[in-house]
């Protein structure tokens, strides 16, 4: 064998399996991976060795789970493979609650300095704090700890070591609960990219200008109301985004910095600011500012588009490109949501007089008209369809009453419809909503404060703004925003308004939302329009104010307060359109514009329907009479079934307080105060919930818990069903015997004349019988047996008399031989002298 | 328990005398003469191994004889494995000499002390290997090891996708 060898080339090949093994555990891991490419025979036996070298070897590392860590791994290793990138991906699914990343030992952290690992990244973590380890890691250049539970960066007065991390460069704490602006990252003064979005800061510090190389600052959906000038100082920022904040007052002197290309507002902020216009420089803010003229247009509440005369002159003449685009581009959203099930029709649906409303009608067809142009998808089924809903509307709207106005929802692809959204004289919108499809209701960046009333037919769950909420018929529901407060002062007016007619028997009340009033494009725009977001502008406008911009801003202003809805009415008036572009009815378009983005709201958060048509009787009458046992009992089960279902959708971290285990105490608080339930009987209710084993209770401790698992309700449904069936089954089976004994007993009594007739004479006979029977009972003294018994007795009596008399007769003998003579026998013994024998 | 050296026969027919020590340093010559306790004298066969591989096997084993026994060494070495299994570096100057050699004989080597259960030599050549496939491109170990690529470039591209999956994904 070894001389064979010596002959041919050497080859590592000819070395033993279990040698190459003892080779290859000698091997690190990122040469085993190449290893693995050079034959099959390497391949397979690496493949074979793969859990039991190098991925425990991995997870001594690296620690963590199979999941996260074969994923990280591989990735590692592709990394190793690219001789072009040295980072390493850390991505890690889930990290534990105690604020350290599994694996994250000090060997590790040196592991990861060693191997120039520059990004830390999670999708969602629940750490409470921000894991020092992470400081040691020399080198690291991006973190990413978004979606979290994060409130501090460290815990009490302990400082972070954020501020370790010299080189950092992009920092994202979004979607985390940080109620401060954590300071200890103004020490990081290489950081280019700094997210804290959706948290709760309530403001940003004076030394922000700290971060000299901060290009990006997204501080958008928190509690911030005053932007500190020394932003401006910084002269590298040149993205500021800070929407969905309640802002009061906006620094003029942001707008300042040299290079701020993009600021991202709310709309109400940007209004503010009327003034700002003149600030913008750039040809690109240019072309947003046309933008934003489509954006400030607005509905009043009957449901008019409102367009100051200036504004629209500017429109006219020189928007319209723009104008044209956003249109089309609605329509492309339209179209996308065709495919999501959800297509949809908006049109709008004024009422104010008789006279005026033959107009409108007019313009919302042609509308639809223009719509479907552009849409060129639509059919005229739809069409049709729709002008007959409208006239049921129509009928509907004459008991109902005026000033309203409305928004239609259809589906595109069946033409049904699918919803109504009603605006009511106040600021309440109503959504009612026929289809059964989920919606969403959308709200981020409205700037009007609005109450949503939802109805529908069917009890339902929604989601507001990504945020959950269970819906119940009766219960009103509000939105719980960070931006409540504000929105607050304003929406008390609106507030509560109870629903109109159509909320009559056949509708329930889904539940009831501020909103912050309709439209605003949002990220998703952004998205697909690959425009800057909305109301972005920059400094100095070569042109400066104008009359007619103030004019706009002003009025908008005044229009968005809800003062001045009688102003704008004749601006409003409808230009036809023409093809060449001039003259547009532009109104039509915006009018049809701001419907449909009106309906975005509602339609983009989930908003789930749970449907029960039951149910929304019983609460129906529940809300007239008091509650039966039954529904107070049906509602305490759904408190259990909803924080259950609240529970399976872990991935939003500020519903971790929820929990699905109650004290007596609690359930008795969340009942009275929630559910109506009367807070005496809560306890009886619960007792016998417990009782029918729909909800568990155990003594934990010293306390005694309530919870139900919504698997239980099932089985006990599924037991309810067993039983019932095999009762059935019972039934079924007696019936069946009895149904044998019948045949079996009709089996030759079949009828028929001749035993009809023969029945017809039994009965007969037996008449007879039965009277022959008491005339035999007259006659019973007669009968022969007797007189033939009496016979046969007398017979007996004879013999009987003869042989006493024979017996007297020897006595007379015996008596004479005593000396008594026969006739004073007789005498004595009152014998008659005849005696003799019969 | 006699006698201090024991003869072997390689595989070319020599017998070659080496001293118990030695001899006992290989785990299976160790159990061949517990086995053949009282049988004196008979050479060994050794069929798997050539007398020149067997010379290198000894010239090793001189140099080690005072090591701390094999048992303990491999001990030592699993635990070290568990933790920083790709300490692969050697530390002994002459066994850097020793290695130093042609890839068939370090292979030959190899597979004798693998045969023969020398601990320590098997681990040497092993991380001997082992730092010769280190650092080097998949074509490199192939031309030096004159390895066959018997892979089709479909597989290589399914294990580079596999592999390479996460990170587009993630």
């Amino acid at each position: 064998m070894v001389s064979r060898k010596r002959k041919t080339e050497t080859n590592l090949n000819e070395i033993p399996l279990e040698c190459l093994v003892h080779i290859f555990t000698q091997l690190p891991d990122e040469d085993l991976i190449k290893c693995r490419l050079i034959c099959k025979e390497w391949t397979q036996l690496l493949d074979s060795l793969d859990n039991t070298l190098w991925r425990s070897r991995y997870f001594e590392r690296y620690g963590g789970d199979l999941d996260g860590f074969t994923c990280t791994w591989k990735e590692a290793v592709m990394h190793q493979l690219s001789p072009l990138d040295e980072s390493v991906h850390i991505v890690r699914e889930h990290a534990t609650l105690d604020g350290n990343l599994p694996g994250l030992s000090i060997y590790n952290i040196d592991r990861m300095s060693a191997m120039n690992v520059t990004l830390i990244k999670t999708e969602s973590h629940l750490m409470r704090y921000f894991p020092n380890q992470l400081s040691r890691i020399r080198g690291l250049k991006k973190i990413d700890l978004k979606r979290g539970i994060m409130q501090k960066l460290s815990p009490n007065q302990q400082p972070s070591t954020i501020h370790l991390l010299h080189d950092l460069q992009e920092l994202n704490l979004s979607e985390n609960q940080l109620t401060s602006f954590p300071w200890e990252i103004l020490a990081l003064t290489n950081l280019q990219i700094l997210d804290l979005s959706y948290n709760n800061i309530r403001g940003i510090p004076q030394r922000i200008d700290r971060l000299s190389s901060l290009k990006e600052l997204n501080m958008s959906h928190n509690l911030i109301r005053r932007i500190p000038a020394s932003i401006s100082s910084i002269q590298t920022i040149s993205t500021l985004k800070l929407n969905g904040n309640p802002l009061e007052k906006l620094n003029l002197d942001v707008l300042s910095t040299p290079n701020l290309s993009q600021l991202v507002l709310d709309r109400h902020v940007w209004l503010d600011v009327p003034y700002s216009l003149d600030k913008v420089t750039t040809e690109r803010m240019k072309k947003q500012m046309k933008d934003r003229l489509v954006q400030h247009l607005t509905l009043d509440h009957d449901g008019r588009v409102n367009v100051s005369q200036s504004a629209m002159d500017r429109m006219l003449n020189k928007e319209i490109p723009e104008l044209e685009k956003r249109l089309s581009f609605v329509v492309k959203r339209e179209g996308k949501l065709s495919v999501t099930q959800i297509g949809v029709i908006v049109h709008p649906d004024y009422e104010e007089s008789e006279e005026e409303e033959e107009e409108n009608e007019e313009q919302e067809e042609e509308n639809e008209e223009q719509e479907e142009k552009e849409e060129k998808e639509e059919k005229e089924e739809e069409e049709e369809e729709e002008e007959e809903k409208e006239e049921e509307e129509e009928e509907k709207e004459e008991q109902v009453e005026v000033r309203k106005r409305r928004v239609k929802v259809w589906d595109k692809k069946t033409g049904s419809l699918l919803a109504v959204l009603n605006g009511e004289e106040t600021k309440t919108v109503k959504l009612e909503w026929f289809g059964r499809s989920d919606i969403e209701i959308f709200t981020t960046g409205l700037y009007h404060p609005y109450q949503l009333h939802v109805v529908g037919r069917r009890e339902g769950r929604i989601v507001l703004d990504n945020e959950e909420q269970l819906y119940r018929p009766t219960c009103k529901m509000q939105k719980k925003t960070n931006r409540r407060k504000w929105i607050d002062d304003e929406a008390e007016e609106g507030s509560e308004e109870e629903d109109g007619p159509l909320s009559e028997m056949e509708w329930i009340e889904l539940g009831m939302y501020d909103m912050q009033g309709f439209i605003d494009d949002g990220e998703e725009e952004e998205g697909e329009e690959e425009e800057e977001p909305e109301a972005v502008f920059s400094e100095d406008d070569e042109g400066g104010a104008d009359v007619a911009d103030e004019d706009f801003d002003r009025e908008l202003v005044s229009l968005l307060e809800g003062e001045a809805t009688h102003r704008v009415t004749d601006d409003g008036e409808v230009v036809e359109i023409s093809d060449d572009g001039e003259d547009l009815g532009i109104l039509k378009n915006i009018g049809l514009l701001v419907l449909t983005r009106v309906f975005f709201l509602l339609w983009c958060s989930n908003f789930h329907f749970l449907y029960s048509y039951k149910q929304r009787q019983i609460t129906e009458a529940m809300s007239k009479r008091g509650l039966s046992l039954e529904e107070k009992r049906s509602r305490m089960r759904d408190l259990f079934i909803q924080t259950v279902r609240i529970l399976s959708h872990f991935d939003r971290a500020e519903r971790f307080h929820q929990k699905g285990v109650y004290l007596l105490k609690e359930v008795e608080k969340i009942c009275s105060k929630e559910k109506g339930i009367v807070l005496q009987s809560v306890k009886d209710v619960l007792t016998s919930l417990v009782n029918d084993g729909m909800v568990k209770t155990d003594k934990i401790g010293t306390s005694v818990y309530f919870w139900m698992f919504p698997s239980d309700e099932a089985n006990n449904r599924a037991n309810a069903i067993k039983k019932l069936t095999t009762d059935i089954e019972g039934g079924k089976r007696k019936r069946d015997d009895l149904k044998n004994s019948i045949s079996e007993a009709t089996k030759g009594r079949e009828e028929s004349d001749e035993r009809s007739a023969k029945i017809a004479r039994l009965t007969e006979l037996e008449k007879e019988n039965a009277e022959l029977k008491k005339k035999l009972a007259l006659y019973a003294d007669n009968d022969p047996g007797l007189i033939n018994a009496m016979e046969k007795d007398s017979e007996n009596y004879k013999l009987a008399a003869n042989r006493w008399t024979d017996t007297i007769w020897t006595l007379k003998s015996y008596c004479a031989n005593m000396g008594v003579d026969g006739s004073s026998f007789e005498q004595n013994f009152e014998i008659p002298s005849n005696f003799d024998y019969v | 328990m006699a006698s201090e050296s024991i003869s072997v026969t390689t595989s070319d027919d020599q017998t070659i005398q080496l001293s118990r020590k030695h001899a006992q340093m290989s785990q299976t010559i160790n159990s061949m003469l517990e086995d053949s306790v009282g049988a004196d004298q008979e050479a060994i066969p050794l069929p798997n191994v050539s007398s020149e591989v067997l010379k290198k096997v000894i010239d090793w084993c001189t140099h080690h004889e005072n090591d701390p026994a094999p048992v303990e060494k491999v001990k030592k070495l699993n635990k070290k494995r568990e933790y920083k299994a790709k300490n692969s570096t050697i530390s002994d100057e002459w066994d850097k000499n020793f290695v130093n050699a042609e890839l068939r004989v370090i292979v030959d080597i190899l597979l004798a002390a693998n045969y023969l259960d020398v601990k320590g030599l098997f681990e040497l050549m092993c991380k001997h290997i082992a730092n010769e496939l280190k650092g080097k491109t998949p074509d490199q170990i192939r031309e030096r090891f004159g390895i066959q690529d018997d892979l089709t470039e479909e597989d290589k591209a399914a294990m580079r996708k596999a592999w390479g999956a996460t990170k587009n994904d993630s």
